[in-house]
């Protein structure tokens, strides 16, 4: 479904990104993995439509999207999760969630999105009205991902989404997006905790100076020695 | 105290108006982070056009204000898209020269066209008082004021009770968020932008039977805009209004009882400059 | 000394034009030359400094008020009055650097303040009888040098000439020699800012002093070549020109505040002249030009001409170094 070859991407002439491949299917849940600071948000910022690139390929549904806009990306199906969240905090539970409703293909779903959402997490039924802002770190990471199920995704991206969370949260957060994955919905994780995000996905790729060195099943990575070594301390 | 109640309302009065233009002026902060230099100027083109439609066509400046307001509003989109589009990422500093421009333009537009002179528009209130009590108002003045009240009535419902206004709110707070809902943020802007011209293309005719119409207005008008922006805190719409009824307290009341009266105009600034003084940071940030 | 060259060079072909033109032409120029004195001096606070004030036609007027005022009452020559009007406004200039800079105001707010300014100047200007109200105060004609009053245009013009040559020669000594200033425009650094301290005040005030006083200067050149001051002479409109003027050549360049103003002034006379049976048109196309100019390059034609020229010399580089 998503199909990326060669993407360079970098900030004021820095190149991050020299050569970034990878692919995932309309039903898997792949993780992306890699250290601090390697470049992992940018890969999302960048099929995202966030930062521009310049060179590579991204396509997504058979689509180039390499130079879309934001805003066309979300109506094609894929929506990120952006790291740390980012909700209107200022706004209610139930105003974030309603804004995430905005691409046309997803409105006429409305009722049927917010029903789901409030399923799948149903505190936040209770707060509602809340200002967002005021909920805690597990919640908001629960709006947040409300918020991008209300845009009737076909490919679900998240950026760290244990950032910040406490252990018991991030497994439910994890329960959550491989219930997701099940309906079927495409997911693609990046994340710093590889321990649950091997558990939950059934492949990954690593990153490592701006291009990918290790794609395999997660099976596989989980007894590999040198991620082993390198991110799980073993 | 009769004199004094005549000013306080007075005041009442230009202040809502002072306060919804700056609505008009936050709004537009608010989605694109642009402080525009050429907002009374641009106002001041609406008074134009409607002083040319009593002069020229004869029409009443309320009727005009059906043809005034839609054509500020494509005025406003073909603007966003020729000058402060391409601005938009700029540094501030940039963004205030080319509105000072673009005020600049205006002023010396309207200086060419219709020359220096004072101007006053007539409409068919001009002269009607209308007598509540002891206290006596022109109607011109009511019917600008209750207009403005309702207009900033009308943009919070507007801001808080539509999907639109929804987007505008998100948009304000987190444009990068915005875009990953799927909203196009230059759409929004964009619409603001043209929105905010129509309202001035409202407030426009209204109060030209009101102010006295010459083309330096502008520049005076976008800084009480900008002063009352400050003193009502940026984010704030109801503090904004606030803030403009303050001021315009400030400019009826010094009016009366000052010496000499043309002195008054200098009230509004002295309140700036003593807010700032005291509040060091401003309410504005940048 | 290389550096100055250009500045000579300046001078030189400023030289050569009095000695050739005319009156029409000298009398565009001493008002394209007087601009351009304007402009430098406000860029030595508001574009490199980052202080961006609308209150230089404030320093204007109080210099040539000052020196007019003293010239009328009490016969003092305007060539030591104008010091007055220059240490006025530098006081002026230093308590609103402090304000500045003590409170940490906001590059907007400080200029809506200078804003504010202006206004207030020009309501005083109009209603004080004793300043001459509206109408100004008068100067009597006349041809003595020792009064700064002259009938030859040619000597009014090397006198703007020269000014505007050493007001160059001083930014331009400053602007490659004290890079601390350049600091100043990064205000909003924190680190810089604590490795400044009090330097930083000090500077800025000091700045601030010196452009308020040579465009005090500016006010006293100004009422002693028309033998008339008035309130329009400290109007946010000559601000916003000087802006705009010193925008469109390139803030905090050397040159952009003397290209814009010689450039822009010279076309508003010819337009004017051409087109004068629709007076105004000038301001108008030269605000469109200007708005034109900076949506499209970002920035003034000398800052943008100086970036492209770096970027043809790094890109030369880079190749060399390829080979």
């Amino acid at each position: 479904m998503l199909e990326i070859k060669g993407l360079v991407a970098g900030y004021g002439g820095v190149r991050i990104l020299h050569d970034v491949s990878m692919t995932v299917g309309s039903t898997e849940m792949v993780a992306l993995l890699g250290s601090n600071g390697v470049g992992k948000s940018t890969v999302m910022k960048t099929i995202s439509g966030l930062l521009r690139s310049t060179e590579g390929s991204i396509k997504f549904e058979e689509r180039e999207i390499l130079r879309a806009p934001p805003e066309d990306i979300v109506e094609a199906g894929l929506v990120l999760v952006p790291e740390g969240r980012r909700l209107f905090k200022g706004m209610s539970v139930l105003d974030n969630l309603l804004i995430g409703n905005t691409v046309r293909h997803a409105q006429p779903r409305r009722k049927e999105l917010l029903d789901k959402v409030f399923e799948l997490f149903p505190v936040l039924a209770t707060r509602q009205l809340q200002a967002a802002g005021t909920l805690s770190g597990g919640e908001q990471q629960m709006v947040a991902i409300g918020r991008a199920l209300m845009a009737a995704p076909k490919l679900l991206m998240l950026d760290e989404p244990s950032l910040g969370l406490a252990p018991a949260l991030t497994h439910q957060v994890f329960e959550a997006l491989r219930v997701l994955n099940k309906e079927p919905l495409a997911i693609l994780v990046v994340e710093q905790n590889v321990s649950i995000a091997l558990a939950a996905c059934e492949r990954g790729y690593v990153l490592e100076d701006g291009s990918i060195t290790i794609s395999d099943s997660a099976e596989a990575l989980r007894k590999d020695d040198g991620i082993r070594k390198a991110y799980l301390g073993a | 105290m009769d004199t004094f109640i005549q000013g306080l309302v007075q005041g009442l009065a230009i202040g809502g108006i002072y306060g919804l233009i700056t609505m008009a002026l936050t709004a537009v902060y608010s989605v694109t982070r642009l402080l525009n230099f050429a907002h009374g100027d641009l106002m001041v083109i609406a008074m134009y056009l409607a002083l040319t439609g009593v002069r020229w066509l004869g029409i009443d400046p309320y009727l005009s204000i059906l043809v005034i307001a839609p054509l500020m509003f494509g005025f406003g989109i073909a603007l966003f898209h020729l000058v402060f589009e391409r601005v938009l990422r700029a540094h501030v500093l940039l963004v205030v020269q080319v509105t000072l421009g673009l005020g600049f333009v205006i002023q010396s537009a309207l200086l060419m066209i219709f020359s220096a002179n004072y101007q006053t528009v007539q409409s068919f209130l001009t002269g009607r008082i209308i007598v509540l009590g002891q206290i006596v108002f022109q109607a011109t003045f009511l019917v600008a004021f209750v207009v403005s009240v309702l207009l900033a009535l009308l943009f919070f419902w507007m801001l808080n009770r539509t999907t639109f206004g929804r987007k505008v709110r998100a948009v304000a707070e987190d444009p990068v968020a915005a875009s990953l809902c799927g909203i196009s943020v230059r759409w929004v802007q964009m619409i603001v932008f043209a929105g905010a011209l129509g309202t001035l293309g409202v407030v426009g005719p209204l109060v030209a039977p009101v102010f006295i119409v010459e083309p330096t207005l502008g520049l005076h008008l976008t800084l009480v805009a900008f002063i009352v922006l400050i003193l009502g805190g940026v984010t704030n719409f109801i503090g904004t209004f606030v803030a403009g009824v303050i001021i315009g307290l400030a400019e009826a009341l010094g009016g009366l009882y000052m010496s000499p009266p043309e002195f008054a105009g200098i009230l509004p600034y002295g309140i700036f400059i003593l807010f700032l003084l005291l509040r060091p940071s401003g309410v504005l940030g940048r | 000394m290389k550096k100055y060259i250009p500045i000579m060079v300046f001078f030189v072909c400023g030289a050569i034009f009095s000695m050739v033109a005319d009156n029409y032409w000298l009398d565009i120029m001493v008002f394209a030359l007087w601009y351009a004195y304007l402009c430098v001096t406000w860029n030595i606070i508001g574009g490199v400094g980052g202080q961006f004030t609308f209150a230089h036609p404030v320093y204007v007027a109080i210099g040539g008020y000052t020196s007019s005022l003293l010239f009328n009452h009490l016969g003092v020559s305007p060539w030591l009055g104008m010091f007055l009007g220059m240490a006025l406004a530098a006081l002026l200039a230093m308590l609103l650097g402090w304000i500045n800079y003590r409170r940490r105001l906001p590059h907007l707010t400080f200029a809506l303040i200078t804003l504010a300014i202006t206004f207030v100047a020009i309501i005083v200007l109009r209603s004080s009888h004793f300043l001459g109200g509206s109408e100004g105060i008068f100067l009597q004609r006349g041809n003595d040098p020792l009064t700064f009053r002259f009938f030859n245009k040619q000597v009014y013009f090397w006198i703007i000439l020269g000014a505007t040559c050493l007001v160059l020669v001083f930014v331009t000594w400053f602007s490659r020699s004290m890079t601390g200033f350049k600091l100043i425009a990064l205000r909003d650094n924190e680190d810089a800012a604590a490795m400044l301290g009090i330097d930083q005040l000090k500077m800025a005030m000091m700045f601030s002093a010196i452009s308020a006083a040579l465009g005090a200067f500016g006010g006293t050149f100004y009422a002693q070549y028309l033998f008339v001051i008035d309130p329009t002479v400290a109007s946010s409109h000559l601000a916003v020109e000087i802006i705009l003027f010193t925008a469109i050549g390139g803030m905090g360049t050397v040159w952009g505040p003397v290209l814009g103003p010689l450039a822009m002034v010279v076309l508003i006379r010819y337009l004017n002249a051409e087109f004068v049976n629709i007076s105004g048109l000038g301001q108008v196309v030269y605000g469109v030009i200007i708005i034109v100019v900076l949506v499209v390059l970002k920035d003034g034609v000398v800052s943008w001409g100086g970036r492209k020229l770096a970027q043809q010399t790094s890109k030369l580089k880079i190749r060399e170094q390829r080979q």
